[in-house]
């Protein structure tokens, strides 16, 4: 009985663990990232519709038409972090870093994961810059961002007269 | 505005940005922040203060709790923990007392000294004088919206007497041909006005300016020895208007005196819901409140959001204050 149970255990082992599925994604420039199947679906909701509208992942290529290949690298790079960590204590701390370090890039990533529809990565991303502006003053901001005040001095004290709860 | 006149050294000085950060991910983050850190930043720039308005949380139908403490009240959401707010009494408050009535996010004071009704957007701080009374004795009975619209209607009852007030008038205009006693839970729909009469649980409706009273011809829904046990409520939904008859105990208490009634919890035997069908001038009795949540309020006021809105789909998830 012991070495039946065995060979079945074998067999379907065998079977549920082929060599690991892969698609391609193509960047805007025409570079190609052979990712994960697993890996990529657990983040896009894109991707994993596309493969099930598909029926399968066979020789899947996905062109990116608005994503770059350094943003797609340093996107790609952010999702693996995320995958090998159960919270997202680590790549919340990456973001951090990124939009610290290259500002211009973080918004490029935060524009592909939005158009891959990377939800969760999305997400916690927008949450790390909420927590950046909420310590920033309204002028920081613009000038962190490169915003142009273009409100003119009656309008925003109006803007201020209708909610004085907010600026106490 | 509070101006940091620091080093002008900032760290991110160093590095230009040149991208233009798209406005969805604006709103994404916008939407991630305390509301007050949201119109605060909402003055960056008109394009981020669309964005801001487009959910704004002041303007949520979910309803907010409202408590007083020393020289502050506090506003707290009641279907998210995390959203209060203390905001600081302003001194034209001083002397006023609040009265356990609000409409629309519009709470309703009456001064201590000429009992004067003062309507007060506890956001934006907006306040309305109403016209002075000649006797104390009229209470808040229902406004149709908020007081910011033309078309507001404010009604004050007092024994016999209907007072009505609306934008612009300089006074109040009396009825005094009721004969009605007492009005519970006053709605107002498409310019109509409904009521249920006491004590025999009538469904009156009414115009006002000039005052047209009519009884509807439609009886209670059940015995009035029955009815008598139950707490009723008029309440619209989805532009019908529904009629919710509890007994108490099934209520879940969110906060004083306010009561939360579940989409999902409608068991006939504590929750008796109808609809109103006026063509046939009867109540016709419900099961379900399809995708709505009810708040109902001391017994006379009650609205009606979607579960959604509600955050209704996981029962474990309601914080109850």
């Amino acid at each position: 009985m012991s070495t039946e149970s065995k060979e079945i255990l074998v067999g379907e082992s065998s079977q549920a663990k082929p060599e690991k599925k892969t698609i391609v994604l193509m960047a805007s420039d025409g570079d190609e990232f052979v990712v994960d199947v697993d890996d990529i679906t657990n983040q896009s909701e894109m991707i994993r519709n596309l493969i099930s509208d598909m029926g399968g992942t066979d020789g899947l290529q996905v062109p990116l038409l608005n994503v770059t290949a350094p943003v797609l690298a340093k996107l790609l790079e952010l999702f693996n972090v995320s995958n090998k960590n159960d919270d997202d204590e680590e790549v919340t701390q990456k973001v951090k870093e990124l939009m610290e370090a290259e500002l211009n890039m973080m918004i490029d990533v935060l524009g592909a994961a939005n158009y891959i529809e990377a939800t969760s990565f999305f997400d916690l991303s927008c949450k790390v810059l909420a927590d950046k502006f909420k310590g920033m003053s309204v002028e920081e901001v613009r000038e962190f961002l490169n915003i142009e005040c273009d409100f003119t001095e009656e309008e925003l004290q109006q803007i201020h007269a209708e909610n004085a709860w907010a600026f106490d | 505005m509070k101006k940091k006149q620091s080093n002008k050294m900032r760290p991110w000085r160093a590095k230009a940005v040149t991208r233009r950060i798209p406005i969805d991910i604006v709103e994404s983050v916008l939407m991630c922040m305390n509301p007050k850190d949201v119109v605060r930043l909402s003055t960056t720039c008109k394009e981020w203060r669309v964005a801001a308005l487009r959910f704004d949380i002041t303007m949520s139908k979910t309803p907010w709790l409202f408590t007083v403490a020393d020289d502050s009240y506090i506003l707290q959401n009641i279907i998210d923990e995390n959203m209060s707010f203390k905001i600081r009494i302003p001194d034209f408050l001083l002397g006023r007392k609040f009265i356990n009535d609000s409409s629309y996010g519009w709470l309703v004071l009456k001064s201590k000294q000429n009992g004067i009704i003062t309507l007060l957007n506890p956001f934006s701080r907006a306040q309305l004088d109403l016209p002075a009374l000649a006797n104390p004795g009229p209470v808040f009975l229902h406004m149709s919206s908020p007081p910011t619209k033309p078309d507001c209607v404010v009604l004050l009852v007092d024994v016999g007497k209907l007072y009505v007030w609306r934008p612009g008038d300089t006074s109040w205009n009396i009825e005094e041909n009721m004969d009605i006693k007492y009005y519970m839970s006053t709605i107002s729909l498409q310019g109509q006005f409904y009521a249920i009469a006491y004590p025999y649980y009538r469904l009156i409706t009414f115009q006002v300016l000039p005052l047209r009273v009519r009884k509807l011809n439609v009886p209670p829904p059940m015995d009035i020895r029955n009815i008598l046990m139950y707490d009723v409520f008029l309440v619209e939904s989805c532009g019908e208007i529904l009629l919710v008859c509890i007994r108490m105990p099934c209520l879940d208490r969110v906060g004083h005196d306010i009561f939360m009634l579940r989409h999902n919890m409608c068991d006939k035997h504590q929750v008796i819901l109808f609809r109103l069908d006026l063509k046939n001038e009867t109540w016709i009795k419900i099961e379900s409140l399809g995708d709505q949540t009810l708040f109902l309020k001391n017994n006379i006021q009650a609205m009606s959001i979607s579960a959604h809105d509600a955050k209704c789909y996981d029962y474990g998830q309601i914080s109850v204050v």
